[in-house]
C-alpha cells in the first residue's frame, strides 16, 4: 500500500522507506498507545513524548533489518517500558490519576456530572483495588491486544495473561455487581 | 459453580481454539448463568475502555489545568517539548554533520508578535562548516517582511544572517570552545498559550553533540530577548 495519501506526522518525518507502513502504524497505533499510557499515569505530554520515542525507535527498529513481526506488541513493549522507567527515575508531578484533582471534562448537565464523576471515582477505584499486572493486562486487552500480545509487552507467558486477565475481570465483575446492587 | 465459567472470560476474548469456543458457544445457549456471566464480562471490558477514555481525557484535562496555573510545571513541559524538538532535530540531521566540529545554530522567527499577529513557527538552520567556536554573540531582528511574506532567496540569506542566541550568556555555565554545540531558541508563544509568558521570553536550549552523534550535554532556560533593529 502506498504511503503516498497518508498524512505525515512529526515523528515520521525521519521514516525513509518503510514511510507508508510506519505512517499507518503510527495512525493505527498512536491513540491506543497514548490512552494506556494515560491509564499508566503520564500526563499527556509526556505521554506524546513517550510515543514519539517508541516510534523513532521502531525506525531503528525497523532501519537495522529487525523483524516485522509482532509490530504492534513491540511498539507497547517500547511504550511501557519507556513508561516505567520515566516514573521510578524521577518524581511525577502531574498527570496524577482521576482521584488527584483531574476530572472528567464538562458535563451537559450538573446532575449528569455528578453522577458521571461518582461512576468515575468508582470505576477508578475498583481499578485501583486490583494488581499492577492485572491492571496492565486489562488495559492492554482494552486495547485490542491478544493475550499473546499482552505477554510479550509484559514480558509473562500467555498462559499467565489468561489466568491474570480471567482474575481481574471477575475481580471487577464483583465490585461493579457489589456497586449496582447498592445502587439499586 | 458451572465449570465452563472457567473459560468464559477466554471464550469471550476470542482465544480458545476452534473446537473449544464452538463447545463454549453451545454450553452458554443452554446454560442461563453462564449467560448472565458473560454479559457481566462484557460489561466489564466495556467499562475498562470507558476507563481508558476517562483516564485520558482526564490528561489532556489535567495539562489545561496546568497551562491555566503556570508555575513550575510549564517550565518543565517547556523542557519537555524542547527536548523533544532537540531529539527530533538530531534525528533529522545527518549523522556526518556532527563529526567535524561544526556548529548548528537555529533560530526562530517570531517576528509580527507585537503586532497581534501570529507567529509562524520556522526554524531556520545556520549551517557553518570547519568552525569550531560558537558565533559572536550578536542578536539581530529581521526585517518584517522577511517573516510575513513568502520567502524568497534573499530573505532567507539574510535570515541566516540571524544567530538568535548569543554565547556564555549562561550564568556559572562555564565556557565549552572546543566542542560542538546547538543552540535552540523557542519563543514562549510557541510553547504557551497566549499571555502565559511575558512577551520576549524565549526558552533556550543549548546541547553539545558528541562526534558519535549522541547528545553529551543539555542547558535549558529562559530567556528574555531583546532585538536589535536592523539597519538595513
Amino acid at each position: 500500500m502506498s504511503g503516498d495519501s497518508v498524512p505525515f506526522t512529526l515523528p515520521l518525518a525521519g521514516f525513509a522507506g518503510d514511510s507508508g507502513e510506519a505512517a499507518e502504524l503510527y495512525l493505527e497505533l498512536r491513540k491506543p498507545l497514548l490512552r494506556y499510557l494515560a491509564c499508566l499515569g503520564l500526563a499527556s505530554d509526556e505521554a506524546q513524548d513517550v510515543v514519539q520515542e517508541a516510534f523513532l525507535k521502531l525506525h531503528g527498529h525497523l532501519d537495522s533489518g529487525g523483524t516485522r513481526a509482532n509490530i504492534r506488541s513491540w511498539l507497547f513493549r517500547v511504550a511501557h517500558n519507556q513508561a516505567r522507567n520515566r516514573q521510578s527515575s524521577y518524581d511525577r508531578r502531574f498527570g496524577a490519576p482521576l482521584d488527584a484533582g483531574t476530572e472528567p471534562r464538562d458535563e451537559a448537565t450538573p446532575e449528569r456530572a455528578v453522577l458521571r464523576k461518582e461512576e468515575s471515582r468508582r470505576l477508578a477505584a475498583a481499578m485501583a483495588a486490583l494488581t499492577e499486572a492485572e491492571r496492565e493486562c486489562l488495559l492492554l486487552r482494552a486495547e485490542g491486544l491478544r493475550y499473546r500480545e499482552i505477554g510479550e509487552v509484559l514480558g509473562i507467558a500467555t498462559s499467565t495473561v489468561g489466568d491474570t486477565v480471567e482474575r481481574a475481570v471477575k475481580r471487577l465483575a464483583e465490585k461493579m455487581q457489589c456497586v449496582n446492587t447498592k445502587g439499586n | 459453580m458451572c465449570e465452563h465459567q472457567r473459560k468464559l472470560v477466554a471464550w469471550l476474548d476470542q482465544e480458545l481454539g476452534h473446537d473449544e469456543s464452538a463447545e463454549m458457544e453451545r454450553h452458554v445457549e443452554s446454560c442461563a448463568e453462564c449467560r448472565r456471566l458473560a454479559a457481566v464480562y462484557k460489561q466489564v471490558g466495556a467499562a475498562v475502555v470507558a476507563y481508558a477514555d476517562e483516564m485520558a481525557a482526564a490528561s489532556d484535562h489535567g495539562k489545561a489545568k496546568i497551562w491555566q496555573a503556570g508555575g513550575t510545571g510549564m517550565a518543565l513541559r517547556a523542557g519537555a517539548a524542547a527536548a523533544v524538538a532537540i531529539a527530533l532535530l538530531i534525528f533529522l540531521v545527518p549523522r556526518g554533520f556532527y563529526s567535524h566540529g561544526v556548529n548548528l545554530h537555529i533560530g526562530y522567527s517570531h517576528i509580527g508578535y507585537s503586532h497581534g499577529v501570529t507567529p509562524k513557527t520556522q526554524l531556520h538552520t545556520q549551517q557553518q562548516p570547519a568552525v569550531t567556536s560558537r558565533p559572536a554573540p550578536t542578536v539581530q531582528e529581521p526585517s518584517q517582511e522577511a517573516a510575513l511574506s513568502p520567502a524568497t532567496t534573499a530573505q532567507t540569506a539574510r535570515r541566516r544572517k540571524m544567530p538568535v542566541v548569543a554565547k556564555n550568556r549562561y550564568a556559572g555555565w562555564p565556557p565549552n570552545e572546543d566542542e560542538p554545540g546547538i543552540t535552540i531558541a523557542i519563543p514562549g508563544d510557541a510553547m504557551f498559550p497566549p499571555g502565559a509568558v511575558p512577551e520576549g521570553v524565549d526558552f533556550v536550549a543549548e546541547l553539545n553533540v558528541a562526534p558519535e552523534g549522541w547528545a553529551r550535554q543539555l542547558r535549558m532556560q529562559p530567556e528574555l530577548v531583546t532585538y536589535q533593529r536592523r539597519t538595513r
